[in-house]
Parts: structure tokens; C-alpha cells; sequence
């Protein structure tokens, strides 16, 4: 039996993928050389000049604290929003296969979140969160000057990874699901007649058996919150209280788009994309181990 | 489609394009206004292109100041910029040194209209005008900063007048407190009123060489400075709830909190008056910016932004673009301008035309008075390159300081530390382009 279909010739492969490597080189590698070749000099706003300055930008933005700030605000709001979403998403996944009637139900319900835009969420979360009139600011009449995000850097990064998390849920939920449910259901069958409640299966049977699942969303989510997350904090904080929720992709479109500088937002850009490359490097990595292992 | 529908619809098509490829000059006109704002452009759209059959202007809203900037930049870069652009008085740095722009009193000698920037009001020139004194684009919306009061309040806490001095000011929000005001005043904490408008009005250094003025050689200067007092001031009212932060509010908005009668004063542009008249729940009092007790008084500066117009369009559109811009400037456009939006009138003949109209607001009319005081080298704002950083920088700072994290003179001196990186930097990216370009 034939497994795998195969074009013959040379041009026909080529041609079927043309449109997509057209826009990958219109949207994607252009827009790299461009930003790798602003990250060299420094560039005016309107371009009528430019200098070369080799690595000087870089050396620049490596000096500079803000960038360590920077990075360590993304690791952080990146460690959180993981953490929470593919917790949250795992944890309602498991619910919902606990009860298959029921759980068709909210399997639908709980995709739906995912049809809303990240800024449109940060602005409903951000008057939610408002301290004077919001769902948050209710705790103020109970405790005077609890609730303030606007000065207190950690609930606003509270605020901003529940925004994240809110938008990865459903995503992370229907991959967790499926794999649920790819489980044959000999296993689970045998684990409760030896007399292992839900929660032991759960433990000890299921999230074993989706491992390869959980570390794809958890990757997904990874790569998503540190390019992917500006709009919620566009629309929720803009990077404050004094710089608290300044994430790096944050950062680098305030300075390339509201500050024209140019060549600064390219370096940081070049470097971000390194960092993107190098945490897909891992997975790949980690992919490659296990498909070995499990051959 | 039949053929007749098709006849129908071609002849409908050609009768639409046909006067507008006739028409000798359109061109596009970006500005960075919305709601009450836009209305009143397009209103003064419509006023021009009735009145000057031959010239159309297609007047385009682009979102918020950074958004048209931002836009602007990207367009030119494409070929497909406008030829009259609205950018706000930060951005004048970066287009004084673009080299894309053609100067505005270049373009009104070329085309015959005699302009004479005296006619500017002062405080209005000198915050456009480059070294040599010429004015590269055309003064559109300009306001300035007074205190407004809320009489019944003031009244109530025993404040027979607005004061006048920061210390009076610090003396009635206590008194408002006391008397049991939860909001005695309002406040955003932007950089251009902290910084810029308070500085201004002291005489006192933002940066050297005369706020950037004279040039790219310019570094910050304000952080141990009168700046330095009142933002010491500034952290202490935050501290005690004297001056809320306007997201404590129940309106989340400066104007609107002292215009719904939340707030018993604010500090804010002349334009917040047009919203405190048309909510008409205050019964409200203007009065201009404080200064410290003992310091003299000088002219307060503007901000707000100018038209500039860009290169590169047909060399036809220049004549209509410079009718336009004209027409903008005749004092009965400015007198509208000014009475629908609350942005000041921007020559000395439009001012007189409205003080004797009844549309002069009193915000209109104790900002003016208070833009007439003497001048020294520091009260004409500045400009300054990455301008919008570095208020991103001192609203970070500042923020950092009011919750406590560092103190204020630290935030204070961080902020100009690292606006001075900027500036070096802004200086390096323009050294090979002539300093006062073009």
C-alpha cells in the first residue's frame, strides 16, 4: 500500500506551494530583511537618511536596563499566562470528560471565548478592572485602596496574564479534549475497577498519557505571549504602572510606531525573533526526543 | 445585467468622475481629530470647498495624534502621503528635520499670498517658529493649560477666589478635604501639563539650549529645578487624596470629572471648557495656571498641533493647498474653529474678533491673557527629538514614584538620564542633515 501521496515533477509541487511561499517572503522574510537592515543603521523617520552603525544599536539596546526590565516583565506575564492557561484549560477539560452528557455542552461553550479579538477583551477587562467603576473596584468600598492598577505594578500584571490566559483557554481546551479523548478507554476502565477514583486516573493515567498535548499548547502558548500579546496590553495598560507590564513585544511597537525610532525597535525585534527561534529550537528538540523514544 | 443597466450605470459613473478629473486641484488634507473636533473640520472642509469651486480638499480623519504621525511617516515612505498633514507640536522636531516637507512660508511667498507671522499671536510663534524666526508649518489647534473651579464647592470650603499661587492651591485642597470634598481636584499626570505647561509658565528650563530650540545639542535639564518642587507637591497631594489621578473617578476622565461636578477643581486645556458647558451641571470658574509664591509670572506657552505640508505631490495641488491654508488662517475660520472647539484663536486679529463676540469663553479669555505675560528663553515650549518616548519615560518614572517605589527627585533624575539618551541619540540620527533643515 502507498502511504504517502507524491507530486511527480519538479514544477507542480512548486506551483501548488507558490502562493503560500509568496506571502511567507512578502510578510515574513522581507519585512526581516528590512528590520535587520534598519537594525544596522540608524534611520530618520521619513527616509532621507541613514547611517551605518554596524552593531551600535544592538550594543545600544544591550546596555540599556529597560531591556532587562523588559525581559524579565515577558518571563514573568510568560510564566504566568502558561501556567494558567494550560491549567485552567486542563483542568476543564478533565471536568468535561467526567460527565459525557453535560459535557458536550460546555465543550461548546467554553470554545466560544475564543471568536473574541484580544483588544476587544482588553477593553472590556479594563473598564472591569477599573478601580472606580469596574467588577474590581467593588472590593475598594470593602477595603479602602486595595484594588489599584493603576499604581500597584503586580495587580496590573495580574490583570494583564488573567487577560492572556483568558484568550488561550479555549484553544488550549480543545487540544486537551481531543487528547482526553484519544485515550483508549480500556485504561481508564481498568485503573477505576482496581478502584482508582477520578482524580487518581487523572494523576496517574491521563496527564502521562498527554503529555506530548500539554507540552504543545505550553509551547504554543509560550511563542504566543511573547509575540502575540501586545493588543492586551495596549488596550489594558500601555506597559505601566511604571513599566510593569512593559512586555518586550509591547515595548517594541511603542518604540518603533508611537516613538519613530526605527532602528532601536528593529534591534529589539531581531533579537525577540532569536528568542522566539531558539524556545522553537527547544521544542523541536524535545519533539524529536520523544517521537524516538516512543518508536 | 442587462445592457441598458450597464448603459445606466456607466453614464451614472462618468457624471460622478468626470467634474473630479476636471476639478484643477484635489488634494487630501490628514487630520487627527474626533467627535466635536471633527465635525468642526469638516465643517471648515465644506466652507472651502464651496467657496473655492476650482480646489477640493478631501478631508480625512486618521485617529489620534500618534496614529495620523505614525501614518504620515508610512505614507511618505509610500508615495502616497497628503499634502496638508496635522501633526502635533512633538512631532515638530521630527518634521522640521524630514526633508519631506515643503516649508509653509516657502509655499505662500511662491504662490503670491503676502503672510506676516507677526500677525501670529507671540506665544503662538515663538512655540513654531525655527532659529531665524521662520514658521515651516501653519498654527492650527493650540491650547494652554488654567485652573478651573467649581464656584459652589470653592464657596461652600470657605475659597473666595481660584488661587493663584501652588501654595494657595495646596491651602484649598486641604480646606476642600476638610470640608468633606472627596475629590478636591483631578488630575492625569501628563507630562505636558506637569512638565511642559508649569515649567513654562515659571520661565523655568526643560532642556538647554532654549528648550531645544536652537537645536539638536539640547539635553533635559528640569530635574532639580522648579519641577523638581512641584512634583515634590505633586507626590505629597497624590499621597494625602488631594489630587486624584483621574481613574479614581467615577467618570475615568479628567474633564468629564470636574464637568459631572465630581471633582471641586482641575488643571486643564482651554478646550475641557467647551465639555464643561455643554454637560452644564458646573457652574464653573477659569483662572489662570498657578506659580510659586515670590516667582515671577511669565507668558504660559501652547500645545496642540500645526499643518504641515509634504513634498512630493503635482506641482497644481500647491496653489489650491496654499488657498486652503490661507482660508484657515482668515480670522472668521479661526473665530468658528475656536468658539465650536475651545481651542484658541491664533492670530491677533481673529483674537480681537472674538473677544468681541459672545462666543469668548472664559477659559478662551484668562488663557489668553495668561499666554501675554513677558517671555524669557524658556517659556516657548520645546523641541525635542523622541518627544513620545520620552513621556512615555517620565509618566513611567513619575508612576513609579507615586506608588512608592523610588522617591520623586530619583524618578526625577532617572527620567532625564534616560531622555538624554534619546536626545544623544536623535542628535546622531540627524548629524549628517543640516542643523536647521531645510
Amino acid at each position: 500500500m502507498k502511504t504517502s501521496a507524491r507530486f511527480h515533477g519538479r514544477w507542480t509541487p512548486l506551483a501548488l506551494g507558490l502562493p503560500q511561499l509568496l506571502l511567507i517572503a512578502l510578510f515574513f522574510y522581507w519585512p526581516t530583511l528590512k528590520g535587520l537592515w534598519w537594525s544596522l543603521h540608524l534611520v530618520c523617520p521619513f527616509g532621507h537618511c541613514s547611517r551605518f552603525v554596524g552593531m551600535g544599536n544592538y550594543v545600544r539596546e544591550l546596555k540599556d536596563a529597560s531591556l532587562y526590565a523588559s525581559l524579565l516583565t515577558t518571563a514573568m506575564f510568560s510564566l504566568c499566562g502558561v501556567g494558567l492557561s494550560v491549567g485552567v484549560a486542563l483542568l476543564l477539560a478533565w471536568m468535561v470528560e467526567l460527565h459525557h452528557r453535560s459535557g458536550k455542552l460546555f465543550r461548546y461553550l467554553l470554545i466560544w471565548p475564543y471568536a473574541v479579538a484580544g483588544s476587544v477583551l482588553g477593553v472590556i477587562l479594563r473598564v472591569a478592572a477599573s478601580p472606580s467603576i469596574g467588577l474590581m473596584g467593588y472590593l475598594n468600598t470593602l477595603w479602602p485602596g486595595f484594588w489599584q492598577p493603576h499604581l500597584n505594578g503586580t495587580q496590573a500584571m495580574a490583570m494583564v496574564v488573567f487577560a492572556f490566559a483568558w484568550t488561550q483557554i479555549p484553544f488550549d481546551f480543545i487540544v486537551l479534549v481531543a487528547a482526553l479523548r484519544s485515550i483508549p478507554t480500556d485504561y481508564v476502565a481498568a485503573a477505576a475497577i482496581d478502584g482508582a477514583g477520578p482524580l487518581r486516573r487523572f494523576i496517574d493515567i491521563q496527564i502521562p498519557m498527554i503529555r506530548p498535548q500539554l507540552f504543545f499548547v505550553a509551547t504554543i502558548n509560550l511563542i504566543d505571549s511573547i509575540t502575540n500579546s501586545f493588543a492586551i496590553v495596549d488596550t489594558m495598560t500601555q506597559g505601566g504602572p511604571g513599566g510593569a507590564t512593559d512586555i518586550l513585544a509591547y515595548k517594541i511597537y511603542r518604540d518603533g510606531f508611537i516613538g519613530l525610532d526605527l532602528s532601536g525597535s528593529s534591534a529589539l525585534s531581531i533579537l525577540l525573533m532569536l528568542l522566539v527561534l531558539a524556545a522553537s529550537a527547544v521544542q523541536f528538540a524535545v519533539f524529536e526526543r520523544q517521537a524516538k523514544r516512543e518508536a | 445585467m442587462s445592457l441598458r443597466a450597464a448603459t445606466v450605470c456607466l453614464a451614472w459613473l462618468l457624471s460622478v468622475t468626470a467634474p473630479a478629473m476636471a476639478r484643477a486641484a484635489d488634494f487630501e488634507f490628514w487630520y487627527a481629530h474626533g467627535g466635536l473636533y471633527a465635525q468642526a473640520i469638516d465643517e471648515l472642509c465644506a466652507g472651502f470647498n464651496q467657496g473655492y469651486p476650482q480646489d477640493h480638499v478631501h478631508c480625512l480623519p486618521q485617529g489620534t495624534y500618534e496614529q495620523t504621525m505614525r501614518k504620515a511617516v508610512a505614507a511618505y515612505r509610500a508615495g502616497q502621503q497628503p499634502a496638508v498633514v496635522e501633526i502635533y507640536d512633538i512631532g515638530t522636531a521630527d518634521m522640521l528635520h524630514s526633508d519631506a516637507i515643503y516649508p509653509v512660508d516657502a509655499l505662500m511667498h511662491d504662490t503670491g499670498h503676502a503672510t506676516d507671522d507677526a500677525d501670529y499671536l507671540e506665544g503662538i510663534r515663538r512655540f513654531y517658529a525655527t532659529v531665524d524666526g521662520r514658521l515651516l508649518s501653519q498654527p492650527f489647534g493650540a491650547s494652554t493649560l488654567v485652573l478651573y473651579g467649581n464656584r459652589k464647592k470653592l464657596a461652600a470650603a470657605g475659597i473666595r477666589e481660584l488661587p493663584q499661587t501652588w501654595e494657595a492651591f495646596g491651602q484649598a485642597l486641604q480646606a476642600l478635604k476638610a470640608h468633606g470634598e472627596s475629590c478636591p481636584a483631578v488630575a492625569d499626570y501628563t507630562p505636558w501639563k506637569m512638565l511642559d505647561q508649569v515649567s513654562a509658565v515659571q520661565g523655568a528650563p526643560i532642556a538647554s539650549a532654549h528648550n531645544g530650540h536652537d537645536g539638536l545639542a539640547a539635553r533635559y535639564a528640569f530635574a532639580d529645578g522648579i519641577h523638581r518642587r512641584y512634583m515634590r507637591d505633586v507626590a505629597r497631594w497624590h499621597a494625602q487624596g488631594l489630587l486624584l489621578p483621574a481613574i479614581l473617578t467615577h467618570a475615568n476622565d479628567q474633564s468629564l470629572a470636574f464637568a459631572d461636578g465630581e471633582c471641586a477643581m482641575a488643571i486643564d486645556a482651554t478646550g475641557a471648557y467647551a465639555i464643561v458647558t455643554k454637560a452644564g451641571i458646573v457652574d464653573a470658574q477659569v483662572g489662570p495656571l498657578p506659580v510659586y509664591a515670590g516667582t515671577t509670572r511669565y507668558g504660559n506657552t501652547i500645545g496642540g498641533s500645526s499643518l504641515w505640508v509634504l513634498k512630493g505631490k503635482p506641482a497644481a495641488a500647491y496653489p489650491a493647498v496654499a488657498r486652503f491654508l490661507a482660508y484657515l488662517r482668515q480670522p472668521q475660520q479661526q473665530v468658528f474653529f475656536s468658539a465650536r472647539t475651545g481651542y484658541l484663536p491664533l492670530t491677533h486679529d481673529a483674537e480681537q474678533q472674538l473677544a468681541r463676540s459672545p462666543a469668548e469663553s472664559d477659559a478662551i479669555r484668562v488663557g489668553l491673557a495668561s499666554m501675554a505675560g513677558p517671555g524669557n528663553p524658556y517659556n516657548a515650549g520645546v523641541r525635542l527629538g523622541f518627544m513620545a518616548l520620552f513621556r512615555v519615560i517620565w509618566q513611567e518614572e513619575v508612576q513609579r514614584a507615586l506608588a512608592g517605589r523610588e522617591s520623586m527627585d530619583d524618578a526625577l533624575q532617572h527620567a532625564q538620564a534616560r531622555g538624554n539618551l534619546l536626545l544623544e541619540r536623535f542628535q546622531a540620527t540627524y548629524a549628517d542633515s543640516r542643523e536647521d533643515a531645510p
